[in-house]
């Protein structure tokens, strides 16, 4: 795809605000319907088999400490190599987190959609009603192998998830959940409608 | 947000006075209901209510006169400005009371009112900017809580013996004012207040 043109940068992108707003997980079915657009590179619909909304899990962390971080390597092929990265903490170490952090082990094949705090007008208050700031992992349509989103074996997986009790009263008890993925292209934005489910914690995706 | 307003000052601006008359604290409670108020002209709290819909009860914590504050700082980096305001006051004498007053204190996520002597009713401990599903607001985790406790007995006579709390709390948004109800040292209980 040709250069055609470049960026701009406004005051509103330099008013962007760093971390996560929502982590979202949902484990891949194969029957699931994902759409690609690839002329703005974003996805238009995750549902599953029906169609029917998807559903989501919405995990909530300790307030800024958690992130997503995307690295690209090119090692002078005509691809490049973005490994995805999505980190977040969580307070308490009690059994209920054990138990729903349970449910994403034993090699899931997951897709992981970061809200980020950018949907709101700076300056103010109001949480914002729209998801439209997001970036979603674990599906991609670069080096797919199969005209099937379920095929493409860039699934997000847990990869580590670290943590304790500490040591002193002072310390911080809890746990770290790291999931990541590998593609071929960079996270892509999910431009269909998310809706949040009244208890905020879980959140449906339709075209 | 853009810029639509400027700030007059008054007068009654200018007769302000300064310190804090009362000081009101309650845990929060899932359930808790509050509305927030947001425009040109206001960045307030309009109702606090607990999860009966009708009121919130706090309770009066007094204090030596003229010593307690509230400041608030505000720095930015990037597009994020972070507020950090701090409350502190003096319980003078160290005693059982005071010592059981301040185990409330730990261990819990609160709220606070402090009344100014100028009339003004300020909230630390609630605060809508980040609050990250907009279905709770406990869920912004920008709660107040006791960030230290000093006691002192003093070495000389006219020394001050008591307690000097401090509580903190960092949120994203300047803080706001409490333009509902409040019935300072209700009848039923005279170291309560409600909101309503």
């Amino acid at each position: 795809m040709a250069i055609a043109d470049g960026m701009a940068i406004n005051c509103s992108d330099l008013q962007a605000v760093g971390g996560t707003r929502l982590i979202a997980i949902r484990e891949w079915v194969s029957t699931d319907i994902v759409v690609f657009n690839d002329t703005p590179h974003d996805i238009t619909s995750i549902q599953g088999v029906g169609p029917v909304a998807a559903n989501w899990g919405v995990f909530e962390s300790r307030i800024e400490s958690s992130s997503l971080t995307v690295a690209a390597t090119n090692e002078g092929k005509e691809f490049t190599t973005f490994e995805s990265t999505v980190s977040w903490f969580i307070p308490g170490l009690t059994a209920a987190q054990f138990k729903g952090l349970h449910d994403f082990e034993g090699g899931k094949c997951l897709m992981v959609m970061v809200i980020d705090n950018n949907d709101a007008t700076s300056g103010t208050t109001t949480p914002s009603a729209a998801f439209a700031s997001n970036k979603v992992i674990g599906l991609s349509h670069t080096l797919y192998n199969d005209d099937n989103a379920a095929r493409t074996q860039q699934y997000a997986t847990l990869a580590s998830i670290d943590g304790g009790t500490g040591t002193a009263f002072s310390d911080e008890i809890g746990v770290t959940v790291t999931i990541t993925c590998r593609s071929f292209e960079t996270p892509r934005n999910y431009a269909g409608t998310i809706a949040l489910d009244a208890d905020g914690l879980g959140l449906t995706t339709t075209v | 947000m853009a810029i639509t307003k400027g700030v007059n000052i008054g007068c009654g601006d200018l007769q302000s006075s300064g310190g804090i008359r009362n000081i009101l604290i309650r845990s929060c409670v899932a359930g808790d209901a509050v509305t927030y108020t947001n425009s040109a002209t206001a960045h307030a709290i309009s109702s606090i209510v607990d999860t009966g819909g009708s009121i919130a009860t706090w309770h009066n914590y007094e204090f030596k006169n003229e010593i307690p504050t509230l400041s608030v700082a505000a720095t930015r980096e990037n597009g994020s400005t972070a507020y950090e305001s701090t409350l502190t006051f003096m319980m003078p004498e160290m005693d059982s009371a005071k010592g059981a007053a301040i185990q409330a204190l730990m261990d819990t996520c609160m709220m606070a009112i402090a009344v100014g002597n100028n009339g003004k009713y300020y909230v630390l401990g609630l605060s809508q900017k980040y609050e990250n599903e907009g279905v709770n607001p406990l869920r912004n985790q920008t709660y107040l809580s006791m960030t230290s406790a000093e006691g002192a007995s003093g070495a000389g006579v006219n020394d001050d013996n008591g307690w000097t709390v401090t509580l903190a709390c960092k949120q994203y948004e300047a803080l706001r004012e409490y333009t509902g109800n409040l019935n300072l040292y209700t009848a039923s209980d005279p170291g309560q207040s409600t909101t309503s």
